[in-house]
């Protein structure tokens, strides 16, 4: 509830409530807590710039805030190491998709089935090749 | 008919060739045995009961022939395939029927059969290097 709200409903029902209150409506202010009390209910770098450098801060609630401004520093570097990672793999995989790209890209007015008909003409010529060598070479056997 | 005549020779072992070669003919004949041996290995395992032979004819054919005895009927099956190398496909006929032209899966596994054929039979049969058609070389004896 914002806290104008809250004000103001506060002083409503202090309003309806006048005669068994002592309370008068001002006094409905936001609680505030003691670092000391509640160091870690608030976010480490928020703690950090508002209260940090109070010179009433706790011991405890000090030696807490720098170990978790730490411990934040150190994902946040583990994070950038991470994101840095994946940069170098995504760049990576780019060049790779590319290269594929590249070799799938047919010429123009080459079809896939023309690819085809010459993979498979070559297999065929080969093939041919080798039926000839292999009887070249019996017959080489047999001549000497 | 030649085709088959010598097809016939190679696959029953009994030679109707012209008494004049007969050395040479039984000399042809043995090296394709030699080479059928190391075919007939390409594909794997052969099922017990089976002969499998699968060899080079001539420049332009090859062959497949395979014999097993019928588990149920004792009787004594076979099929011969014949694969014809023509300049525009390879024609498959199996016994002595449905000729087609090869193509897809067939075409790649028969040209891996072939050049495997090539490479094994080149070196364990005419002891050559099917890469350079150079001797191969005998390994000489150890010297201290």
């Amino acid at each position: 509830m914002p806290i104008d709200t809250y004000k103001s409903q506060a002083f409503q029902d202090a309003k309806e409530t006048e005669d068994d209150t002592t309370i008068a409506p001002g006094h409905y202010e936001r609680p505030h807590f003691e670092l000391d009390q509640h160091p870690l209910n608030v976010a480490p770098r928020d703690l950090m710039e508002r209260d940090f450098s109070q010179a009433a801060m706790h011991p405890e609630a000090r030696r807490a805030a720098e170990d978790a401004w730490d411990l934040q520093e150190r994902q946040d570097l583990d994070l950038k190491m991470f994101d840095e990672m994946n940069e170098e793999q995504s760049a990576a995989r780019s060049q790779v998709a590319e290269v594929r790209r590249e070799s799938d890209v047919l010429a123009p007015g080459v079809t896939e089935e023309m690819v085809r008909a010459w993979s498979d003409a070559t297999k065929i010529q080969r093939n041919g090749e080798i039926s000839k060598a292999l009887e070249g070479r019996r017959l080489q056997a047999l001549s000497n | 008919m030649a085709i088959f005549s010598k097809l016939a020779e190679l696959l029953t072992g009994k030679s109707s060739t012209n008494t004049s070669r007969p050395f040479k003919a039984l000399t042809e004949r043995s090296l394709i045995e030699l080479e059928s041996k190391i075919g007939s290995q390409l594909f794997g395992d052969i099922p017990a009961g089976h002969r499998r032979d699968f060899f080079c004819l001539d420049k332009n054919t090859w062959v497949w022939h395979e014999e097993w005895v019928d588990a149920e009927t004792g009787k004594k099956m076979m099929s011969t395939t014949r694969y014809e190398i023509h300049s525009n496909g390879i024609l498959k006929a199996q016994d002595g029927l449905n000729y087609r032209f090869i193509e897809g899966e067939e075409l790649v596994n028969l040209t891996l059969a072939i050049n495997l054929y090539y490479e094994q039979v080149m070196r364990g049969v005419y002891k050559t290097d099917p890469y350079t058609g150079r001797p191969l070389e005998t390994a000489s004896p150890a010297t201290m």
